[in-house]
């Protein structure tokens, strides 16, 4: 899916919620956040991508201009990931707080 | 049957009304020949597959509709498959809600098929269908052709990681999904 995010050009919304991509596949994602200039609404809440998964989600977000909508409801670590995010959203003027 | 003659109605929303499969054909019949309808919402109603059957064989006439509702039908695989036969001849439906009908990998493969030939279809819902890995690769596989879907909802679907990989994959080739709800589906 994240190599998929990286050559796509048309995907606004992408819903992922209540899976378990894990960090892992947070990673992945994160990475493809870096190049794709489509995605505006990114749900992964449920999935089990913890703090290094948050942390790679919220360091895409200083480069990525697109996104406004991002759900990261319910994973573990939920208060390190919230802290991650919002220091990225102070950096990133598109993405707005909930 | 009053939809037969009647020009001027646009939109009909009976949900949850119970019309079972008998009520379906009867609006299925008046569908067939009128022109101006251009929504018509029988969520919840208990059709089946051959209520679902009936809309279908309209739809293959009918040129005016645009938005079809047919969620909780219990239409299953072989009304999934008559509505799919009626997407291949069909060019004006814009909207097509399947949501929770049970028509599992067949049905699922049959609206793949579809999809390869249809050109209106913009909207599609079949979240909760039990479509699994097999359905969604033929979804996946049909979107490659398609160029007109602009919204897909397979929540629920137990697709898991491959289903997953698979419409990822038609993601690379696809430049006219806006939205995908993959949410639910044991991928990992």
């Amino acid at each position: 899916m994240a190599k998929a995010l990286e050559m796509n050009q048309s995907l606004q919304t992408l819903c992922v919620s209540w899976n378990d991509i894990g960090c892992d596949g947070a990673v992945a994602i994160a990475k493809a956040l870096e190049t794709n200039q489509s995605l505006q609404e990114l749900k992964l809440s449920l999935n089990n991508i913890g703090r290094e998964g948050a942390a790679a989600i919220a360091k895409a977000l200083e480069t990525n201009t697109t996104l406004r909508v991002l759900e990261l409801r319910d994973n573990p670590n939920e208060s390190e990931v919230q802290e991650a995010i919002a220091e990225a959203i102070e950096r990133n003027r598109v993405l707005q707080p909930p | 049957m009053t939809l037969e003659t009647n020009q001027s109605l646009q939109k009909l929303g009976i949900d949850s009304n119970n019309i079972g499969s008998e009520g379906a054909a009867a609006i299925a019949n008046g569908l067939e020949a009128n022109q101006s309808f251009q929504e018509l919402d029988l969520h919840e109603n208990d059709i089946g597959s051959e209520g679902a059957t009936a809309i279908a064989e309209a739809l293959q006439a009918n040129t005016a509709l645009q938005k079809l509702g047919l969620h909780r039908n219990d239409i299953g695989c072989e009304g999934a498959m008559a509505i799919a036969k009626a997407l291949e001849t069909n060019q004006s439906l814009k909207e097509l809600d399947l949501n929770e009908n049970d028509m599992g990998s067949g049905g699922a493969a049959a609206i793949a098929d579809a999809l390869e030939m249809n050109t209106a279809l913009q909207k599609l819902g079949l979240h909760r269908n039990g479509i699994g890995c097999e359905g969604v690769t033929a979804i996946a596989k049909g979107l490659e052709r398609n160029q007109s879907l602009q919204s897909l909802i397979l929540f629920s679907n137990v697709i898991g990681s491959e289903g997953a990989a698979a419409i990822a994959k038609t993601l690379e080739v696809n430049q006219s999904l806006q939205e995908l709800d993959l949410n639910h589906n044991n991928i990992w």
